[in-house]
C-alpha cells in the first residue's frame, strides 16, 4: 500500500497562513474550527530570541489512533493511498477521535453534532490536482506526495520540539526544521 | 473544555454504581445461599430489581454525550479495535443479562451461576471503559491508574449501593447472623478496593512527574488547583466506608438491625467522595497535542 504524506519546510515558511485560509475555504469551516493550523513557537531572550512556525493538518498516519478508537468506522484508512478518510454519515459525535489524535487534527463541530478533519482534499487528488493548502502556499513550503519519495528527497524528520513523539502514530509527514526546533 | 464531559462523567459513575451493586448483591446472595436461602432472596430481590433502572439511567446519560444520539446504534460497528464499541456492547449485554438474572432470581432456589456470568460481563464493561481512557493521548489517563481507579470505584460504589438497597428492604427487621456476616465480608472487600487506589496514588504521581510535559502539567494540577478536591475526596470516601463498616460491625454483635439514617449518611459520603474523585479525574487530564 502506498502512503501519501506531506513535506513542510519550516525554514521558508513566513507564517502568512494562506494554507490555513485555503483549507478553511475548501472545507467551508466555521470560524474557530481549523483543519490546518499554523502554530507559532517562540522563546529565548534578547539578544538571542528565536521563533519558528509549524503548519499542521492531519498527518494521515501509518498507525493512526483515531481510526483504531473510532467506534463507528467513520474514520478509516483508504487502501490505495493510505489517506485517513472521514465518513460524516457514520460519525455519531462521540468525540473520541479528539481524545485519540496526538496532533489535534480531528475537530468536533458543535453545530453538526459530528467531528470533521482534513481528508487530504481527496476529491482534488482523485481529479489529479493538488490539495488546497499545497496549492495555495506561495513559498512552496508545503508539498505532498508518496511519503517514501518525500523522505528520500528531504530526509525523515517527524520529531521536532513542540510535537508529540512520532512513535505514537507514525505520521506521514517530514519536516525541514529550523535549528531551534530540532530535537 | 470540561463542561461538555458531564454526561460522560455521570455515565461512568452511575454504570459503575449499577455494576458494582450487582456484583455485591451476587456475592451476598452466594454467601447466604446455603446457610440462609430465604434471607438471601428476601434481602437482595429489591436490589436486583433496582440495578436495571440504575443502569438504564447510566446508558441514557451516555446518549447525551453524543453529538448525534440517533446514531448511537452505530457505536458498536468497530468492535475489532475500538474499546468504545466494546464498552457499549458489554454494557448492553449486562443490561440484558441483568433482566434475565432478575427474573430467574425471583425463585429462592435458583443457582448463582447466571448472576456470576452477568457480574463477569459487568467487569468486562468496566475493563472496556477503563481501556477507552487508557488509550487516549492524555497521560493522566493512559496508565494503570485508570484501571485501578475504575475497578476500585466499582466495588466501593457497589458496597454503598448494596448497603442502601438492602437497608431499604430490611428496614426495622432483625437480620440473621449469617446475613450480618455476609454484609461484614463485602465491607472488607470494599475497604480493600478503596485502599489500593490510595496506596497507588504516590506511584501515579511519580509516573506523571517523570513523564512528558502534559503528564507533568496534570501532576501540577493535581497538587495545585485540584489538591483540595483530591484531599476532600479521600477524606469523604474513607469516612464513608469506615462508617458503613463500623455500623454493620456493631449491629452484627448487637441488635442486627440496619439503622437507616447512619447507613444513608455513610452512603451519601461515599457517593460524594467518588463524585469528586471522578471530577478531578476528568479535570486534571491534559492532552499531549499541540494547541
Ligand atoms: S494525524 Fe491524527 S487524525 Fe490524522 S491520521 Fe494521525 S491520528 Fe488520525
Ligand atoms: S466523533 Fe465521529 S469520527 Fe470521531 S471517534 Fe466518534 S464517531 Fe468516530
Amino acid at each position: 500500500m502506498a502512503q501519501l504524506g506531506f513535506y513542510y519546510d519550516m525554514t521558508i515558511c513566513t507564517s502568512c497562513k494562506v494554507c490555513q485560509i485555503a483549507c478553511n475555504d475548501k472545507n467551508d469551516l466555521e470560524v474557530g474550527t481549523l483543519f490546518r493550523k499554523v502554530h507559532n513557537f517562540e522563546g529565548g531572550k534578547f539578544p538571542k530570541p528565536w521563533a519558528y512556525n509549524l503548519s499542521m493538518a492531519c498527518n494521515h498516519c501509518a498507525e493512526p489512533k483515531c481510526t483504531k478508537n473510532c467506534p463507528t468506522g467513520a474514520l478509516y484508512k483508504r487502501e490505495k493511498d493510505g489517506i485517513v478518510m472521514f465518513d460524516e454519515e457514520k460519525c455519531i459525535g462521540c468525540k473520541l477521535c479528539t481524545w485519540s489524535c496526538p496532533y489535534g487534527a480531528p475537530k468536533y463541530i458543535e453545530s453538526k453534532g459530528k467531528s470533521g478533519k482534513c481528508n487530504f482534499c481527496v476529491d482534488l487528488i482523485d481529479a489529479g490536482e493538488q490539495p488546497a493548502c499545497v496549492d495555495a502556499c506561495q513559498m512552496r513550503a508545503l508539498e505532498f506526495g508518496d511519503i517514501e519519495e518525500l523522505r528520500k528527497k528531504y530526509g525523515n524528520t517527524a520529531d521536532i520540539k513542540g510535537l508529540p513523539e512520532s512513535g505514537i502514530t507514525h505520521p506521514s509527514i517530514t519536516i525541514n526544521p529550523n535549528k531551534e526546533a530540532m530535537k | 473544555m470540561f463542561a461538555e464531559e458531564w454526561p460522560l462523567m455521570m455515565f461512568t459513575l452511575i454504570s459503575q454504581l449499577a455494576i458494582g451493586s450487582f456484583i455485591m448483591l451476587v456475592l451476598i446472595r452466594s454467601m447466604l445461599a446455603k446457610k440462609d436461602a430465604s434471607s438471601a432472596q428476601r434481602l437482595t430481590s429489591f436490589g436486583f430489581l433496582a440495578v436495571g433502572p440504575i443502569m438504564a439511567l447510566a446508558l441514557l446519560f451516555s446518549l447525551f454525550h453524543l453529538g448525534t444520539p440517533m446514531g448511537a446504534y452505530r457505536s458498536i460497528l468497530n468492535l475489532s479495535s475500538s474499546w468504545l464499541s466494546r464498552e457499549i456492547l458489554t454494557a448492553g449485554l449486562f443490561f440484558v443479562l441483568w433482566f434475565a438474572t432478575y427474573k430467574v432470581y425471583q425463585k429462592e432456589n435458583a443457582g448463582n451461576a447466571l448472576g456470576w456470568i452477568t457480574a463477569l460481563v459487568g467487569l468486562l464493561t468496566i475493563f472496556s471503559m477503563a481501556s477507552i481512557y487508557s488509550n487516549s493521548i492524555r497521560p493522566a489517563w493512559s496508565n494503570a491508574h485508570t484501571f485501578i481507579a475504575f475497578f476500585g470505584a466499582t466495588l466501593v460504589l457497589g458496597y454503598a449501593g448494596a448497603a442502601a438497597l438492602i437497608g431499604h428492604i430490611a428496614k426495622g427487621q432483625t437480620l440473621s447472623a449469617e446475613a450480618m456476616a455476609a454484609l461484614k465480608k463485602v465491607g472488607y472487600a470494599a475497604a480493600v478496593a478503596l485502599i489500593i487506589p490510595l496506596i497507588y496514588l504516590p506511584v501515579y504521581f511519580g509516573n506523571l512527574n517523570s513523564g512528558d510535559a502534559a503528564a507533568q502539567a496534570s501532576s501540577m494540577l493535581l497538587s495545585g488547583s485540584y489538591l483540595i478536591p483530591l484531599v476532600l475526596r479521600w477524606v469523604l470516601s474513607l469516612i464513608g466506608v469506615m462508617m458503613l463498616i463500623n455500623v454493620i460491625f456493631k449491629q452484627s454483635k448487637g441488635a442486627k438491625i440496619l439503622p437507616a439514617n447512619s447507613i444513608l449518611l455513610a452512603v451519601a459520603l461515599i457517593l460524594v467522595g467518588e463524585f469528586i474523585g471522578r471530577y478531578v479525574f476528568y479535570a486534571s487530564a491534559v492532552s499531549i497535542m499541540i494547541g
